[in-house]
């Protein structure tokens, strides 16, 4: 069955430039998930022009939904016009995932977190106790509770990923976690880690056909691929393995929706195709840049 | 009922004059400008980058509007309009690769030493900008004038009405010397709402982002004309 899965879950992996002991005081780490909920899936609003976005849309109403939402959402999504004006909004933009509801259906936390833990680096797989929906607490410092929401744009070329991972340190005693301040507005909580990644972008003349074609190969595969990737790097970043490169605040460039998107933040890494940045907001993302298309792949 | 009809005209005539007309855009064609003109381009330095009020008119008023955003200001005054200042440096560039000599000019002559001229057909310039030719060698005067960059908040008096959007205003035209009439007319102004919350002090990411956001807009209807 092991077997099975790593042959179904085979994808490729995400280097890290410096890849440092993680910081694990026991040597693992448990991973819990909500896997009572289906996997969100969200259609994701139109850009406006200069990269504005408008509020995501939810696909199920859930928890991975509500945070997508508080993470995203416009100042002006509550009261009574607003919110009724989003309820068309939602159902308009979610028609673009009505080609790929039946694979959407096939996609659970435990097939992710599955291939999560089979495909990660070794120094964090081998780390990595899975907790299936029973929350039982292995003997380890650290758990990780993990949330993820899928979006597509609508011009079906780029699938995200917003995932939230939340750290507790089981070895604080309750005085240590009273003295732990409350997170101001404005601050990145340090317990929680929002990795967000645009898939590099399709660039053909059918997008549907693209992702769906030999039994939604393409779209079975990116989804997975996004889901390791922002896990290993939510768990890197909280380690401390995945640094800044620089200090200095830029502005970083990328493409979505088949338009360009703006963005304060701090550089991670680059490379010809992809920028890793930390942003104002303190999530960590990982986007196609503007000049993606005239990388040659290597 | 004569009468009525006279003061109905007096009062439509007296009204037409009164108010200026207003200059509509005029897109640029570069294939009606000669390759041998030579274009003089003088872009402003970019001023100090904060935020403002309108609205919080009276003394207090503003007092009071300064320090209820005084936090957002701190941050505002932080931003950096890097990619503007190369403003000059881009249009030269495009300019000179579609085959065109470039004079840069260093400031503008005072708009009251130009003579006054009746404006032609479709045209607002009401001033003779021969002075250029004179003075510089050059057939086109293309001008970009930064005037606001920042934020600016609306007030009614006292209160704030609506949330803080960032801002890029920019006179933006070229000036056919020859014909004294515009070859070129577009303003910018940019206005451009946080994207989220934007309520988090100390530093503002959506507003912050908001602004880069507007600089980007910025910068591309700069290019606009010349690509």
């Amino acid at each position: 069955m092991r077997f099975v899965l790593w042959l179904v879950c085979f994808v490729p992996l995400v280097s890290f430039a410096k890849q440092e002991e993680l910081a694990f005081d026991d040597g693992s780490l448990n991973v819990s998930f909500d896997t009572k909920q289906p996997v969100t899936f969200v259609g994701k609003k139109s850009l406006n022009v200069a990269g504005q976005t408008a509020a995501p849309i939810m696909y199920p109403a859930d928890t991975a939904g509500l945070f997508l939402v508080s993470i995203l959402t416009h100042a002006a999504l509550s009261g009574g016009v607003q919110s009724a004006k989003l309820t068309r909004e939602q159902e308009e933009a979610n028609k673009v995932l009505d080609p790929y509801s039946s694979y959407i259906a096939n996609i659970n936390e435990i097939f992710l977190a599955q291939c999560a833990n089979s495909q990660s680096e070794p120094a964090i797989a081998h780390k990595i106790q899975l907790l299936f929906g029973d929350k039982r607490l292995e003997n380890s410092r650290w758990q990780v509770h993990v949330v993820p929401v899928f979006a597509m744009t609508q011009n079906q070329s780029s699938f995200l990923i917003y995932n939230k991972l939340t750290f507790v340190d089981r070895s604080l005693t309750p005085k240590q976690k009273k003295k732990i301040k409350k997170v101001k507005k404005g601050h990145p909580n340090p317990s929680e880690k929002l990795v967000v990644i645009v898939s590099d972008p399709v660039l053909t003349n059918d997008n549907a056909d693209f992702w769906l074609r030999e039994n939604a190969k393409a779209f079975n595969e990116s989804i997975k691929r996004l889901y390791v990737e922002s896990f290993q790097m939510g768990v890197s970043r909280h380690f401390g393995s995945l640094q800044n490169s620089d200090t200095k605040q830029v502005t970083i460039k990328y493409l979505e929706d088949g338009l360009k998107k703006i963005e304060r933040g701090y550089v991670i890494s680059k490379t010809c195709q992809r920028t890793i940045f930390e942003s104002l907001a303190g999530e960590i993302k990982s986007v196609p840049n503007l000049e993606f298309s005239n990388c040659s792949n290597t | 009922m004569k009468y009525l009809s006279f003061v109905a005209v007096f009062v439509l005539f007296v009204t037409g004059c009164a108010s200026a007309p207003k200059q509509s855009n005029v897109d640029l064609n570069l294939g009606l400008i000669p390759k041998e003109q030579k274009i003089g381009l003088y872009v402003s330095p970019i001023p100090k980058i904060t935020t403002w009020f309108p609205g919080a008119n009276c003394l207090l008023c503003m007092g009071a509007a300064s320090l209820a955003n005084s936090s957002l200001t701190k941050q505002v005054e932080t931003f950096q309009a890097d990619e503007l200042a190369k403003a000059q440096a881009m249009i030269t560039q495009q300019l000179k690769t579609k085959g065109y000599e470039v004079v840069i000019i260093d400031s503008l002559i005072a708009e009251k030493k130009l003579a006054k001229v009746k404006p032609i057909v479709g045209s607002t310039i009401a001033k003779n900008y021969s002075a250029y030719k004179t003075q510089h060698g050059v057939d086109q005067l293309l001008v970009v004038n930064f005037s606001t960059i920042g934020v600016v908040r609306q007030y009614a008096s006292y209160i704030p009405n609506g949330a803080p959007q960032a801002t890029i205003t920019t006179q933006f035209y070229m000036i056919d010397i020859a014909r004294n009439a515009y070859s070129f007319f577009a303003p910018i102004n940019i206005v451009k709402s946080a994207d989220g919350e934007w309520d988090a002090p100390p530093t503002f990411p959506a507003m912050t982002n908001a602004f880069y956001q507007s600089e980007e807009e910025a910068i591309d209807l700069l290019k606009k004309p010349f690509n």
